[in-house]
């Protein structure tokens, strides 16, 4: 499935399918220990709520490319994809959770796309306060495996080539 | 490692023709015997010393222990020359209960190093305010458990939050329990949910961290496995 990258071609508010995949970006300072299980602090939610990613505009890849297009936190240098893993969240079993006050469709776009702050189609957020919410999150969430991190790469600096020369015209 | 006033060792002498023993450190927590001594030194744990014997074999060990480090004697703040009251084996077996959590907290210190931006977004530090109180507060629980129930619960994985919180999580096959550790208006305070899976026997609150709570506690008695 190819990402939609331009705000035109996205309804705002569309309903999400119980078979919907909402895709959670996890640090590897999470799986300190080698520990591939995730945990409840994981699913820790923004203020703006759990930041997550809809499978029906992005796949796994599209995440990590978009990760590596992002800068740091307080630093104009981009992140490393390597340094992620990506787990998995079915809607149908999140919706089991009574605690989970909403789902939204929040999709990031400038114009033109900001460097270091790439537009995202398919943002997506969990609107939760509740560590109860958090642990059956963790229960649910799936680790992403054979991801193409390679191939990311490639992707990843064609699309920095582009962007940089957007600028310079 | 320094040796850090917690883990002085204070034993006392006979008084009054009864023969008894104190052994503690100013964290409670702590192993007993658990002394870290300076790079330039032998470091020894109290793992060393087996408590399946009895408290006087395993104080003969400590013994030992410390005549070959004249260091550590330093910290003994009275003369040594006691008897041990076999009374003292409970007392000493409830610190026991503490070995496994307190492996689990030291290996989780990693956590007090996390800059700002550990998660790879905007995650915050953790304080060593906050770790320290949640560790003590969660090793009182499992004392408090061994002491009424006479079972050793396992050590929770501990684990940072991105907002500054800590995580102590339970998860086995009875069940599975959070207790999330933040500051409130410069409190701390532990928020908590557990049931035995499909929301079964489901508790959910919040306490202060001062005490141990019953109710928590007696629910906490439901992640023991048994054999």
């Amino acid at each position: 499935m190819d990402a939609e990258s331009t705000n035109n071609e996205i309804k705002i508010g569309l309903d999400f399918s119980d078979s919907c995949i909402l895709y959670r970006l996890v640090h590897n300072t999470f799986l300190v220990g080698g520990s591939k299980r995730p945990r409840a602090n994981i699913f820790n939610p923004e203020t703006d709520g759990l930041s997550t990613d809809w499978n029906r505009y992005s796949t796994p890849e599209d995440c990590l490319i978009r990760t590596g297009l992002t800068y740091k936190f307080k630093k104009n240098e981009f992140k490393v994809p390597g340094d992620f893993q990506v787990y998995s969240l079915n809607v149908g079993k999140i919706r089991t959770i009574e605690q989970i006050s909403d789902l939204q469709h929040t999709p990031v776009y400038n114009n033109p796309e900001l460097i270091g702050q790439p537009n995202n189609p398919s943002h997506s957020s969990v609107f939760y306060i509740d560590e109860e919410v958090r642990l059956k999150l963790a229960e649910f969430a799936e680790k992403v495996e054979d991801i193409d991190i390679d191939a990311i790469h490639n992707k990843i600096e064609q699309k920095k080539i582009t962007l940089f020369a957007q600028i310079i015209k | 490692m320094k040796i850090s006033e917690k883990n002085t060792i204070t034993v006392f002498e006979e008084l009054d023709g009864v023969n008894s023993y104190e052994i503690k450190n100013k964290s409670l927590i702590q192993s007993i015997f658990h002394i870290d001594i300076t790079k330039e030194k032998e470091s020894r744990e109290a793992t060393d010393v087996s408590w399946t014997t009895s408290i006087a074999d395993s104080y003969t060990a400590f013994r030992k222990l410390s005549e070959d480090n004249s260091f550590i004697l330093k910290h003994l703040k009275q003369p040594r020359n006691i008897s041990i009251n076999p009374l003292d084996d409970f007392r000493a077996s409830s610190q026991h209960s503490l070995l496994e959590f307190n492996k689990a907290v030291n290996e989780s210190r990693y956590i007090l190093e996390l800059a700002e931006g550990w998660d790879g977004d905007s995650g915050q530090v953790i304080t060593t305010e906050l770790f320290t109180k949640s560790s003590n507060c969660i090793g009182c629980y499992i004392k408090s458990i061994f002491l009424e129930q006479n079972f050793i619960l396992e050590s929770p994985a501990i684990n940072p939050v991105p907002n500054g919180s800590i995580d102590f999580e339970w998860r086995n096959t009875k069940g599975r329990l959070l207790i999330n550790f933040r500051y409130i208006n410069q409190e701390i305070i532990a928020y908590f949910y557990g049931d035995l899976y499909n929301n079964k026997l489901a508790i959910k609150g919040n306490i202060p961290t001062k005490k141990v709570y019953d109710h928590l506690m007696k629910w906490m008695q439901n992640l023991q496995i048994t054999k």
